[in-house]
């Protein structure tokens, strides 16, 4: 699948369901559907979506904003592509065939928010947070839980913790006290969810995507949580985003590819607004 | 705002200029150019770029979850993304100890513990309105609204950072 523009939408997402292998490897997705019961809107100390706050741009407006961020390069993914080592693009992340996409998603969207303030990129750890918050296991979970625990702790970078790794000699209180340079200050949103309103969902997460807030979205159809980084116009009138995966750059286009329709509607979605400096 | 490099004050320079002869009579040459340097060097209190640290750097500050930064146009929107902007910067801008170029966008309530003293001084300057941009090349600079598209901040940072 290398190199190739991935589209995924309501009329092929079948194909997307099974093993995903990608370049001969096996690749895990992870997401445990969040229970709204245990965990309601506004649980884990999330501040939900205020449209106050932040008003929807109208859908009326999306093709000519999307147009013109194309025109100016100024997406989260062209930042991507121009914001890694030696001016090149950010390597995508790889959860290494472990359920921990949830994370991984959380973790992106972190790194991404950093490039996007001019804190520069860093690699940062995804299976730190993951073995602390499922206790070394390989778990599945959703991106809520990522995101508090970025918000209390912090990541460490892939020197502090090495990468894939799930050696407990690496969870020390000296790690943590760094990791929390990198953390998710003040606020997150949190997308209201689409069961009570799903085009209300798309258009909160277009709006955050519109201001260059990067997305961890869970997907409950899929069983994966990947991070949205652009919104996009695939015909006209017809949009969806652009998801990075947490598969290598060997998946679709540099790791990136297209949802559209009604698997771009997350089950579970947050913005990265603030983090530490 | 714009701050270009003010005229130097004549009595400025009628005191400096008495200091030296001074400093010639009691301490010789090496002397009176000592005391001329100082003199000079003092002179960059009085630049009234917003940022004294010498080197070029830019702070765009924003809110992007708010409702003003929201209702921007795109073409104002863009700027603070935007990868043609980024590439100068990256090109002109002094690096931190890191190695980072000194751009930074920052949340007006950012968390400022772990920013340098320099950004923690630049965030702290009065802004008339947000989204706010902050450019000095450490004797010069502008401080003021954000221009309308890409294509005007380039020619304002290019008018302080050269190229």
């Amino acid at each position: 699948m290398s190199g190739k523009l991935i589209i995924i939408d309501d009329d092929n997402y079948k194909q997307y369901l099974g093993d995903a292998v990608v370049d001969g490897q096996r690749k895990a997705r992870g997401l445990v559907p969040r229970d709204y019961s245990k965990n309601p809107k506004g649980s884990f100390g999330a501040k939900p979506f205020n449209p106050k706050e932040m008003p929807l741009i109208p859908r009326s407006e999306w093709s000519d904003r999307i147009k013109e961020g194309n025109r100016t390069k100024s997406f989260l993914s062209h930042l991507r592509r121009t914001s890694g080592p030696g001016g090149k693009h950010i390597p995508s992340l790889d959860q290494n065939g472990q359920g921990y996409c949830w994370n991984y998603s959380a973790v992106f969207a972190l790194m991404m928010a950093r490039v996007v303030h001019g804190f520069g990129y860093e690699r940062l750890s995804a299976h730190a947070g993951a073995c602390v918050i499922k206790n070394f296991r390989d778990d599945g979970g959703w991106s809520g839980e990522a995101i508090q625990f970025l918000m209390d702790r912090g990541c460490p970078t892939v020197e502090e913790w090495p990468e894939k790794s799930m050696n407990r000699r690496h969870n020390t209180d000296e790690l943590w006290a760094k990791a929390r340079a990198r953390r998710i200050t003040e606020s997150w949103i949190e997308l209201d969810s689409p069961v009570w309103d799903r085009d209300l969902t798309f258009d909160q997460l277009m709006t955050c995507l519109l201001n260059r807030i990067p997305c961890p979205v869970d997907y409950n159809w899929w069983g994966h949580s990947v991070c949205a980084l652009d919104p996009v116009e695939i015909e006209p009138g017809s949009f969806g985003i652009r998801p990075i995966n947490s598969w290598t750059d060997n998946y679709g286009d540099l790791g990136e590819f297209v949802l559209r329709g009604q698997k771009a509607i997350p089950d579970n979605a947050a913005g990265v607004r603030v983090i530490a400096g | 705002m714009n701050s270009d490099r003010q005229q130097i004050p004549t009595w400025i320079l009628v005191a400096a200029i008495a200091g030296g002869v001074l400093l010639l009579r009691g301490g010789g040459e090496s002397s009176f150019l000592a005391g001329l340097q100082s003199a000079l060097s003092s002179f960059n209190f009085f630049t009234s770029a917003p940022i004294k640290e010498p080197g070029f750097r830019v702070l765009i500050v924003a809110e992007p979850s708010s409702p003003e930064f929201t209702a921007l146009p795109e073409a104002r929107k863009a700027i603070f993304t935007s990868t043609i902007i980024r590439e100068y910067t990256n090109r002109k801008c002094v690096k931190d100890e890191k190695g980072r170029p000194e751009f930074r966008v920052l949340d007006p309530d950012q968390e400022v513990e772990g920013l340098s003293e320099i950004w923690k001084k630049a965030l702290a300057r009065e802004r008339k309105s947000l989204p706010w941009i902050v450019v000095s090349n450490g004797r010069s600079g502008f401080e003021g609204p954000l221009p309308a598209s890409v294509e005007e901040a380039l020619v304002l940072l290019k008018k302080y950072g050269g190229e």
